[in-house]
């Protein structure tokens, strides 16, 4: 396998758990910077050039609400999950904790 | 303008006006946040060095304005594989249909050029495959913009029971084999019915003409040509072999070879009109057309054979 077969079949597979991951994060309000840092914390590292637009996007799928604020003389628009954000954010984890559990069941069985 | 706003503004360009103002205003406010960072991290580089290396980071401003506005694409990837085949048909059929206009005027000039035919069918079908993509396009863009594909496809009343019952490869029909077959019978037709559509002084001017008896024929061929056109057209709504569309292909081919071995039979074909010369003596060119009907209805018996051995295959289920 190419290391670019690598990267595209690692960006597919980092793709949907990425938006999940920045739902869950958003259960309390960040700006684009400090969710970045929150993600990195957590071991998540997201280019700057995706996570932004994905952030928008998701608030444009009515998922986020945001609001601009001036926090230390600058301002930045902070986001948080909206009711609909919260409702999807329940149903993709149970479907990722049974998916993650399935998949782990089977990387265990077959790559020993 | 500093780095940062020329870049912002690079990317305000790629954007559609109304999201310009508020995507740059937050993509200010993060690269800033980005810089911030930088600065403490990095407090030996200057300014510029932590805007170009934050910039590099972000990429290409096209890059990010996409990120941030995902192109609609034209068509829908559900409706991809439709919109190919429907391109390909209809490129097909319009390059059959420009090829016979070219040949017909051609016959109808009574001069024939190779290189000003190509010339003239390439340049002439650029125009027409132009027009052809854009249309076609569009139709498909106005579809997909109204996110009902998958109804429009079939695809959510699709049953297995309405699968094409195909057990053999050969069972497939090419639509190129289809379009050419249809390009020979819209050219015969036209051939034989040259007086609807040429003028009498061109008709005059030519040399050769059909013989009386071969003329007399005429209506039967109409008959046959007409019947095998819908046939194509049907072998293009369902491009695969059945039992059914086997057996008139036998009959076809039949009754085709039937007639052209009768034609072989007759003593003139062609004759030249009065006040005319010809370089080649007409008995050669009768004996030159009887041996290739003759052929021809040989290659169709052929096919009889092959088709009849293809029933009963399918017949027998094997």
């Amino acid at each position: 396998m190419t290391t670019s077969q690598f990267n595209k079949m690692r960006l597919e597979l980092r793709r949907g758990a990425l938006v999940l991951a920045v739902l869950s994060s958003l259960n309390t309000p960040h700006y684009g910077y400090s969710l970045r840092k929150q993600l990195q914390q957590a071991g998540i590292d997201v280019e700057e050039g995706t996570l932004y637009p994905l952030i928008r996007r998701l608030a444009d799928q009515q998922l986020l609400d945001s609001q601009w604020r001036h926090t230390e003389g600058r301002e930045r628009r902070y986001y948080q999950l909206s009711n609909d954000g919260k409702a999807l954010l329940e149903q993709l984890s149970t479907e990722w904790q049974g998916l993650t559990q399935s998949v782990n069941a089977l990387l265990a069985e077959n790559m020993q | 303008m500093n780095l940062l706003e020329r870049y912002i503004y690079s990317v305000r360009h790629y954007l559609p006006e109304p999201l310009r103002e508020d995507v740059g205003r937050e993509l200010k406010a993060n690269i800033e946040d980005e810089l911030e960072a930088m600065a403490e991290q990095q407090p030996d580089t200057t300014e510029t060095q932590r805007q170009e290396q934050i910039l590099q980071q972000f990429g290409h401003p096209g890059k990010i304005a996409a990120n941030y506005h995902q192109p609609t694409p034209l068509v829908n990837a559900a409706l991809m594989p439709i919109y190919i085949k429907v391109l390909g048909t209809t490129l097909g059929l319009l390059f059959a249909l420009h090829t016979l206009e070219l040949s017909l005027g051609h016959v109808a000039a009574n001069d024939f050029n190779l290189i000003r035919f190509i010339l003239q069918l390439g340049l002439g079908f650029l125009d027409t495959v132009v027009w052809t993509f854009t249309s076609v396009t569009l139709i498909f863009y106005g579809i997909s913009g109204t996110n009902t594909e998958y109804r429009w496809l079939g695809y959510n009343t699709w049953k297995p029971g309405d699968l094409a019952q195909i057990h053999h490869p050969w069972q497939q029909i090419k639509s190129s084999d289809t379009f050419t077959e249809m390009v020979t019978n819209a050219f015969l037709l036209l051939v034989i019915w040259q007086p609807l559509w040429r003028s009498a002084e061109s008709m005059a001017a030519s040399g050769y003409a059909f013989s009386a008896s071969f003329a007399s024929l005429f209506p039967l061929l109409t008959a046959l040509l007409v019947l095998s056109l819908l046939f194509n057209l049907w072998c293009l709504v369902k491009p695969y072999w059945t039992r059914t569309s086997l057996s008139i292909n036998v009959v076809q081919n039949l009754l085709y070879a039937a007639v052209l071995l009768y034609l072989a039979s007759l003593d003139e074909l062609a004759v030249i009109r009065p006040g005319h010369d010809s370089i080649v003596h007409i008995d050669d060119v009768n004996s030159s057309l009887s041996v290739g009907l003759t052929l021809i209805a040989l290659y169709l018996f052929y096919e009889v054979f092959r088709d009849t051995r293809r029933l009963r295959a399918l017949a027998s289920g094997s």
